[in-house]
Formats: C-alpha cells, structure tokens, sequence
C-alpha cells in the first residue's frame, strides 16, 4: 500500500494492486479455501467497480472491501454449514459417498497448521481474529463492520487468539 | 489486582489508552501469571503474522480477467466528471454566489430591457421598421415614442402572427397582425 498519493482519490487500478493481495489473504483465512476466496474477492471487486466514483482513499476503501467481504463470507458461511449438515445426513445413510482418504490427504497438505487452526474456530471468533490480524482494522473498525460493539470484539480476538494458541501448541505436541 | 485477559489481549493490539496501558506495563512487570498470559498471546500473534502470506498473483490475474468488459471502462483512472474534485469550501462558496449573482443580473436585464423581443432597423427612406417577437403591454407608448412630432416618413410595426389585438378601430391590426402607420 506504497507509492500511492494519498492527497488524491485513488483510480481503480491502483486500489486493486494495492488491496488485491491483503483482501484475498483475508477472504482465504476466513473461508478457508482459495477457490471461494478468489470468487469472494470478484464479486467484491465488482461491487467496488460499481461504485467507483466513490473512493475517498486507500483506506477507506480497504475498510469498504473488508465489510464487503465479511458479508460474503457470512453468506458463504451459512451455505457451507446447510450442505456440512446435509453430507452429515447423508454419511449416515450411505458409505459410498464419503470423502475418499487420499483426496483428504491431498487437500490437508496444502493447509498450512494456522489455517487448520482458523478453521477450527467458529465464524464469530474467527473473522474478528482475521480482521485484526490480516487487515490491520481496529477495534472499532472491527465492531463497526461486525455490528457488535467493542468490547465484544476485544473479547472475540481474546477467545480466538486462546483457542488458536491451544490448537497450534497440540499440533506441535503432535508432531515432535 | 490483575487485568481481566481480554485486556492483555487489546493492550497487545495497542488497544489501550494512556494511563491504562502504562499502568498495565507496570503490571506486566511485577506478575508472573499475566506475563505467561501475555506472553502466550504475543506468541499466537506472532505465529499468525509469521504465516507466509497465500500465493495470490494468479488469483489476482484470473480475477483481473474475469472483471472483463466491465473493468474494461473503469480500470485505469476516472473520467473527469466522475472524480470527485477537493476544492477548499470558501472557493465553492464564492462560485455559487457568483453564478447566482449573474443569473439574477441577466434576468433582470431581459425583463427590463425586452432584449431581443424587439427588433429595430431603419429603413432606406428614413423610415422605422419594427419587429415585435412576444406581445408588448404598452403598444400606445411605443407609437408614440416613434417619429416624435417629426412625421415625414412611414413606419411600420410588424407583431407576432400569434397576437390577438382588439377589434375597436384598426379591424386590419387584429386579422393580420401589422399595423400599418402611414404619414398624415
């Protein structure tokens, strides 16, 4: 987020090579996977098209991609856990379609252990953690896209950090 | 009395204000059991920032792709008329009063002077033709004003087609719409 004339509006362009980077590493540690992550950035890229002419600043607009992100990520949420809930389902009636262990194996591989760790937690600790650490939003900030106040976001991060930390010393007991 | 661990948590986001945060500084130095916590929290944090950031330029370039044709007239910078400009509030202020100062003056103008509502020209013989585009309120002035006493040459007033005038005397002035003043 260098080299850019924060006097002035910034063009399209110089937001999207900027904020690319911050707002797909945000969408990924919040869903979890790149493929959602890469549609949840153009669809907030689109919306951000749309209102072009509305750019104060570098700022302002990683602050209106973030919210944007976060309620296509909520969106994306719910949908994960009404088809998780229906593959639970149908687990029980039926063994053929399981996930092969192999297919497991492979996309586990490409997880690295804090993104295990971010997963594990529940929407409502996780993107308040993601939002302070990956987009560098304050608490307020937080709160402000979250609708929650700020307190509740300072124990959110707490809860999630406590948790985070417990999964990460596990795995490392794990492994050695 | 120990802060609550939350508190730990936002003073290490920098969460804290002063006084607060030195006198949890303060704390910090002196209790063993806070430092453990906060030193779990820095190590979760600094474990979260120490994780490689995910490959994205590719992402990127698909994304870029995608946005197609509807990027195609935005990307790059904005047409001027869709900037948003800064200019200083005094500046804007002292422009809009300009402009309403200008717009009052000119319509105040056209009202008083019926300019170019009237049309003037002398003809060849010494005579006046006048063309009226809009109806006048005051027809018998403006005869009057024509010529003064001097009545040597014909003048002739040619109104609107649209002009209703009334039929005492000239019956002429209401069907065609001229008046016709000849010399006496």
């Amino acid at each position: 987020m260098s080299g850019i004339d924060y006097g002035r509006p910034p063009s399209f362009d110089e937001v999207y090579e900027s904020l690319f980077p911050l707002i797909y590493r945000i969408a990924l540690r919040v869903t979890g996977d790149r493929e959602i992550a890469e549609d949840l950035c153009h669809e907030a890229f689109i919306k951000l098209m749309e209102r072009a002419s509305f750019l104060p600043d570098l700022e302002q607009s990683k602050y209106w991609l973030i919210r944007v992100v976060k309620n296509l990520s909520l969106n994306y949420e719910k949908k994960r856990k009404r088809e998780k809930a229906a593959y639970t389902k149908l687990t029980h009636l039926s063994v053929g379609v399981s996930e092969s262990s192999e297919k497991k194996l492979l996309r586990d591989e490409t997880r690295s252990s804090v993104q295990e760790a971010l997963d594990a937690l529940p929407y409502s600790l996780r993107a308040p953690l993601v939002f302070r650490e990956y987009g560098g939003l304050s608490y307020r900030e937080i709160g402000s896209i979250l609708g929650i106040s700020e307190n509740n976001v300072k124990v959110r991060v707490f809860r999630a950090r406590e948790r985070i930390g417990k999964a990460l010393a596990e795995g490392d007991e794990h492994v050695s | 009395m120990c802060p609550d661990n939350g508190i730990l948590s936002a003073y290490l986001d920098g969460e804290i204000d002063a006084p607060w945060n030195k006198a949890i500084a303060e704390h910090l130095a002196s209790c063993d059991l806070c430092r453990a916590v906060f030193r779990r929290l820095e190590e979760t944090h600094r474990v979260l920032q120490s994780d490689e950031a995910p490959e994205w330029t590719e992402a990127m370039d698909r994304v870029r792709l995608n946005l197609g044709s509807r990027a195609a007239g935005v990307l790059g910078r904005f047409p001027l008329w869709k900037r948003r400009l800064p200019v200083p509030v005094p500046v804007a202020a002292l422009v809009a009063a300009l402009l309403l100062f200008l717009g009052v003056s000119l319509a105040f103008t056209l009202l008083r002077s019926n300019v170019g509502l009237v049309k003037i020209t002398l003809a060849p013989a010494g005579g006046t033709e006048i063309q009226i585009a809009a109806p006048i309120s005051n027809l018998e002035s403006l005869l009057k004003s024509l010529g003064g006493e001097d009545m040597t040459h014909e003048d002739i007033i040619t109104l609107p087609k649209n002009v209703r005038l009334l039929t005492s005397g000239q019956q002429l002035m209401g069907t065609e719409a001229e008046f016709l003043r000849k010399k006496k």
